[in-house]
């Protein structure tokens, strides 16, 4: 399988612990990787992943925290979790790759 | 509905039909969700700055997906060698008294513009904007611009022909069509 494109993985890794609409995916991609998302690029990203099979969409609904508006919300399909967790391993093997080389400090 | 939420919905008009007709209510709900979170001019500055990015990036990636980018660069090409004759034209027909030439070819020049393309009517009545425009960048100190007050109205007299020349032709277009 080939590498997934930096927003990609962001959006499935946002979605792999659950359904989230997409201001909720914005604000887990901002904490788990520190790249901001606008709306653009996330339903971009969204309206290919649904293409592909990887996310579903799910019911509309409100979210309690944020107001009374009723949102979409999306969730990884199995093919989504088996590709988040094919490229989190890809990405881990390269990590020891590069701790293997002193590139980055070993975990303790 | 605030200033900047309106001209987010604008905006959204560079992404294709067919990509805003499932995404534009969604997109405009996240946007005003960031709207919500931004605290003060500097913050709502900064997220302005990200979301022109964004929307550069992500609507030219939806016109490739899509098959519309040569309907998008064909315009933006049409557009562009519009603006560079109106220029030319401002620089050599602006200040002499021959007003009349620069009318005839902003009426012309918006009126061929919207029989190609009359979807984009709008885009093609500001097409006499570049005359006052041209006032200010060529302006010299022996033909100093004009004050404001007299560029406001320039820009509104060359906005109205513009309008009258894009929208007639989309008009007939529309009247040929049914």
């Amino acid at each position: 399988m080939t590498p997934l494109t930096p927003a990609v993985f962001d959006v499935l890794l946002a979605l792999a612990d659950g359904e989230r609409h997409g201001y909720a995916i914005m604000r887990e991609v901002s904490v788990s990787s520190g790249r901001l998302m606008g709306p653009g690029t996330l339903y971009g990203t969204l309206k290919r992943l649904l293409e592909a099979g990887l996310v579903e969409e799910a019911a509309k609904r409100e979210d309690p925290e944020l107001n009374a508006e009723r949102r979409r919300y999306y969730r990884l399909s199995e093919q989504g979790k088996l590709a988040v967790i094919e490229e989190a391993s890809r990405l881990e093997a390269l990590l020891r790759a590069a701790r293997s080389k002193a590139l980055l400090r070993t975990e303790a | 509905m605030t200033l900047s939420e309106r001209l987010y919905g604008l905006l959204l008009g560079v992404f294709p039909s067919s990509f805003l007709a499932a995404y534009r209510e969604p997109m405009q709900q996240a946007f005003r969700d960031q709207l919500r979170e931004c605290a003060g001019g500097l913050a709502r500055l900064g997220l302005w700055a990200h979301t022109l990015r964004d929307l550069a990036g992500s609507a030219a990636a939806a016109h490739v997906r899509e098959g519309t980018l040569p309907a998008l660069v064909g315009s933006g090409f049409v557009y562009l060698l519009a603006m560079a004759g109106t220029l030319l034209l401002g620089r050599l027909e602006l200040h002499t008294d021959d007003d009349g030439v620069v009318v005839g070819f902003i009426l012309a020049g918006s009126f061929v513009l919207g029989c190609l393309r009359p979807r984009r009517a709008w885009l093609w009545s500001c097409f006499g904007l570049c005359v006052p425009l041209v006032d200010h960048v060529w302006a010299t100190p022996q033909r100093p611009a004009m004050g404001a007050g007299g560029t406001a109205l320039l820009a509104a007299f060359v906005l109205f022909v513009g309008s009258v020349g894009s929208w007639s032709a989309f008009l007939l277009r529309r009247m040929a069509r049914s």
